[in-house]
């Protein structure tokens, strides 16, 4: 229905008001009546003076017309979130993921120009929020995200077997290494990485629930990227801390005696272990965690 | 065929890239005429997106298609934005950058959606004078693209297609005429779609998008979901027998089925394009807007 001619006249709004108001309503996520009257659309425009000004349409009202943007921004902004943060859902179920999807994007509107960033703030949130086992899926966001970082780092070419094995027996001790970009380490105080390969057995079907354990057991993590393919593997806590040391670019000899104290006082057990460990970095090196080997 | 005022390139037939193709076209590089991408997807350029891209662009022309510029924003624009869309467009070598006539957020705060113009005077100065900065920034001419809109404002002083083309003529960009979207938006206000058209500069054309959407009785939504109705093929006909030759795309982006089925979309533009026995004489007919002399005459004027 057309607006008569006084209550268009009454209406005039400048764009810089109209476009927060705007803004203030399609992302408030109560109901079309609390968004209108919310205080951050209110500042910029009177319910009044905003009715004056959104048209209705032969079969929409004012409100049901906005409420085409609102509904649109709940569900971009949900999937947004979905893509980042898939296992989230499975630890809250459907019903309160959408509520913490509320509330996230409440307190952390994307101020980036790609969805692709609608997750950074979200393990903030989360150890904010009063949500039960907040520091698990606080980890668990944060294992998420790394591995969306690993996919999209750059592509850096791993060292070639000819440069390893160009490297002289004696020279070993003092080499240190530059790992690739699409790598990360991660020490996780609950078992998130056990969590999130549980989420990932499930079939895409399955909708059920996954538990979570609230007891705190470390979780340590290799992420990394070769050929385009991405892996997470859980290293132990030996392993962490040398992957750690030697990404750090500490000479591999000081790297290994550094981690010797956890191979046990047993000589037997010390040396199985330390056999388990070299292969390990034998295999870390083949699998492309490096890109450069300085002697 | 007619040439837009610049003479950027009749692409031919493209699709809309989307990431769950990569692989199909990595392996056999069907016989597709170009490819738009989504900019925001490719800025970062890292991970396999960008790998899949490069592969892509070894054999395809590449249009860079943006979601995040902004125009009728009252933020000021991003620099830091615009200089990666720089970076990208200058190593896809884009014939010229495209994006939405619309605002996606106000205060930093990005909605990632293409919100609706308020058509007034305030707004087209405001939209000129950034577009003319951001085509100098690029280096690269703008071309925007009308998009679906849900809601109009009583504090518009304009209709839809006057802004378009005062905006074109004002700030000398592009435009990019979404058929699909000029259905759209004329099915939820009520007007007439090829008056629209007819008043869009057809030598400000450079490209032309087609799309599904889904009809909810009361009001369509844009979804790019499913096949292109009769309607809009009529209605790109139409406007493509004002332009002629112009590149022209299909997007697809939720519920995409293979490949295949998206390319052969795409392709039922040339058999609607086929169906212009002789632009010339359709483009005579045009009940209003420039006549082919008049367009011929004038890109002659300014290139001769
Ligand atoms: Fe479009």
């Amino acid at each position: 229905m057309p607006k008569s001619t006084t209550e268009q006249a009454s209406t005039i709004v400048h764009l810089d008001e109209f476009q927060r108001w705007m803004v203030a309503v399609v992302s408030h996520f109560g109901t079309d009546e609390e968004a209108w009257n919310s205080e951050g659309a209110t500042t910029e425009l009177s319910h009044e003076r905003a009715l004056g000004n959104v048209l209705p349409s032969q079969t929409l009202t004012e409100y049901e017309r906005i409420g085409i943007y609102r509904r649109m921004y709940f569900l971009r902004m949900r999937d947004a979130l979905l893509i980042d943060v898939p296992s989230i859902r499975f630890a809250l179920g459907q019903s309160l993921f959408e509520e913490v999807v509320e509330q996230y994007f409440t307190r952390y509107p994307s101020r980036s120009y790609t969805l692709n960033d609608s997750g950074l703030m979200f393990p903030t949130f989360v150890r904010e929020s009063s949500l039960p086992n907040k520091e698990f899926l606080a980890e668990l966001a944060e294992l998420e995200l790394a591995i969306s970082r690993v996919i999209e780092a750059p592509e850096t070419p791993p060292l070639t077997a000819e440069q390893i094995a160009a490297v002289p027996a004696d020279a070993w001790e003092n080499v240190c290494f530059v790992p690739i970009a699409a790598l990360e380490l991660h020490a996780f105080t609950y078992p998130v990485h056990d969590y999130f390969c549980a989420f990932e057995e499930k079939s895409s079907e399955d909708e059920t629930l996954l538990a979570i354990s609230g007891e705190p057991s470390y979780n340590y993590v290799c992420i990394h990227r070769s050929d385009y393919h991405t892996e997470h593997t859980a290293l132990t806590e030996a392993e962490y801390e040398l992957l750690t040391a030697l990404t750090a670019s500490v000479p591999l000899g000081i790297a290994f005696e550094a981690v010797q104290k956890h191979f046990g006082e047993n000589p037997a057990d010390a040396e199985k272990a330390q056999q388990h460990i070299t292969s390990r970095f034998q295999e870390w090196m083949m699998s492309g965690l490096f890109a450069a080997i300085r002697t | 065929m007619l040439p837009n005022r610049w003479n950027l390139p009749d692409l031919g037939f493209g699709v809309g890239l989307r990431s769950v193709h990569y692989d199909y076209i990595l392996e056999n590089f069907p016989p597709v005429d170009w490819f738009e991408i989504i900019s925001e997807n490719y800025l970062s350029q890292g991970g396999y997106s960008f790998y899949a891209l490069e592969k892509i662009r070894e054999r395809y022309p590449i249009v860079t298609h943006g979601v995040s510029l902004s125009i009728g924003c009252t933020d000021p624009l991003n620099f830091t934005y615009l200089e990666r869309l720089k970076r990208l467009a200058d190593l896809m070598d884009t014939p010229w950058v495209s994006d939405h006539i619309c605002w996606t957020g106000v205060n930093g705060r990005n909605t990632h959606d293409l919100l609706p113009i308020l058509y007034s005077e305030e707004t087209l100065k405001h939209v000129v004078e950034r577009i003319r900065t951001i085509q100098d920034f690029l280096g690269r001419r703008v071309v925007l693209e009308n998009v679906s809109t849900y809601v109009e404002f009583a504090a518009s002083t304009m209709t839809e297609w006057e802004f378009i083309a005062r905006m074109a003529e004002d700030a000398d960009c592009g435009l990019l005429l979404d058929v699909n979207n000029v259905f759209v938006s004329a099915f939820n206000h009520g007007f007439d779609a090829k008056e629209f058209i007819d008043a869009i500069p057809a030598d400000r054309i450079c490209q032309y998008h087609l799309a599904g959407h889904t009809n909810k009785g009361t009001h369509i939504i844009d979804t790019h979901s499913d096949h292109v109705v009769e309607g809009v093929w009529e209605l790109y006909r139409y406007a493509y027998s004002r332009s002629g030759g112009r590149a022209t795309l299909l997007e697809w982006d939720e519920d995409i089925p293979p490949f295949e089925v998206v390319h052969a979309e795409a392709l039922k533009a040339r058999e609607y394009r086929d169906t212009i026995k002789n632009t010339t004489e359709l483009l005579t007919e045009a009940p209003t807007g420039k006549t082919p002399q008049e367009l011929l005459t004038k890109f002659a004027e300014e290139y001769a």
